[in-house]
């Protein structure tokens, strides 16, 4: 039992986890469409928006939308959505968003940083059903409710480089609305102060993504064996979840930096089971 | 009789199976929804005319889903309050901005 009371923490992330910045650089490149493709008819999975002057591929949000206000059903958005999030599921967040790579890059920042509980994060659904579906399908795309017109990506991603773009052509830059300036500012503080402040409490595909953290191909899991209960992975999570209870929580965006832990390790759904240990292990 | 651990590994494989199963349905009906939508799914859509055209003279075209997603991404389709998709523009004409 002496054993069983020392936390099994590794010192430092593995080397992969320490490497996410960088693989979330390597998506951000794909998705600035360095080839010129600009393929807006094929419906991305990340929170790009498809007005961005670099954007590859279209927001599976705004087609969501879009679709919704036409009362179309978006079969390709629906399906993208099905089979990413069946086989990554919220991995899609944490390692590929460019949204969410620009809050992890102001995260940085040495601010105090607020934790809010993690029931918060249910307010994405009501996000999703409300702006994203309802909205669009009662009152077509022209409420100021539309959730393009109230998005911080969009303001981010596409309001303030058009506005640049326009500028720089000697254009009228009229540009966004007051809403999205109020919106953009708020947000660009909030970055500074919570950790990923969007994903946590709005992100409508991050709701989406995170549904599937039960059942996707690639997840995280427990082993309740090697978990001493000390904590340290709760205070490991950027998302203020409580791993070892929560791991596949809808709210996860699979940092992986709960994995420090010996406890925690990634699965897929293809890796074998471990094999029963030795009755002479089990007692320990 | 079976030993404690060999049930536990039993239950995991079970839950393997299931979330492999889980999984494999997913991808399936997702693929299945892509290629319907690429394939077949289409919509008509009213060309926007100069003149209110007569009812008979309304010209219009199928679009796919996927020419319906590039014209959403430039704010190029509406519906109108007769529930018939119609473009924002004519031809010539460039597409209004997006809500963005």
């Amino acid at each position: 039992m002496a054993a069983m009371a020392e936390p099994r923490i590794r010192p430092k992330p593995s080397r992969f986890v320490r490497g996410r910045l960088f693989i979330q650089a390597a998506f951000l490149l794909v998705w600035l469409d360095p080839l010129a493709l600009r393929l807006h008819n094929i419906c991305g999975p990340v929170y790009h928006c498809y007005a961005c002057p670099l954007a590859l591929f279209a927001c599976p949000i705004g087609v969501l939308a879009n679709f919704s206000a036409l009362h179309v059903v978006p079969f390709i958005a629906i399906g993208t959505l099905l089979v990413v999030g069946g086989v990554v599921g919220g991995f899609v967040c944490g390692w590929a968003c460019p949204f969410g790579f620009l809050q992890d890059l102001v995260a940085k920042v040495p601010v105090p940083k607020v934790r809010l509980p993690s029931w918060t994060g249910y307010f994405r659904y009501a996000v999703l059903a409300g702006l994203v579906i309802a909205v669009p399908y009662f009152f077509g795309e022209a409420h100021p409710l539309f959730i393009c017109r109230v998005c911080p990506a969009g303001a981010v991603e596409a309001g303030v480089p058009n506005l640049v773009r326009e500028a720089a052509a000697g254009g009228s830059a009229a540009g966004m609305s007051t809403l999205k300036w109020a919106i953009l500012v708020l947000f660009a503080v909030a970055m500074f102060v919570k950790f990923r402040p969007w994903c946590s409490l709005f992100c409508p595909l991050g709701a989406i993504f995170g549904v599937f953290n039960r059942f996707s191909a690639v997840f995280l899991r427990a082993n309740p064996k090697k978990c001493v209960q000390c904590g340290a992975c709760r205070k490991m999570c950027p998302m203020n979840l409580a791993p070892e209870k929560q791991l596949n929580d809808p709210l996860c965006i699979r940092c992986m930096q709960c994995t420090r832990c010996e406890a925690i390790e990634v699965k897929t759904a293809f890796s074998r089971p471990e094999r029963a240990e030795p009755a002479s292990d089990r007692q320990n | 009789m079976a030993q404690p651990g060999e049930a536990r590994v039993r239950r995991r494989f079970r839950g393997r199976a299931a979330r492999i199963v889980l999984v494999a349905i997913l991808v399936a009906a997702g693929a299945a929804l892509v290629i319907y939508g690429v394939a077949r799914h289409s919509r008509t859509v009213l060309l926007k005319q100069a003149e209110p055209p007569a009812a008979e003279g309304a010209r219009t075209i199928d679009e796919s889903e996927p020419a319906l997603i590039r014209e959403i991404t430039v704010g190029g389709l509406r519906r109108n309050p007769a529930g018939e998709l119609e473009r924002t523009y004519g031809e010539g004409e460039t597409p209004s901005l997006c809500p963005t």
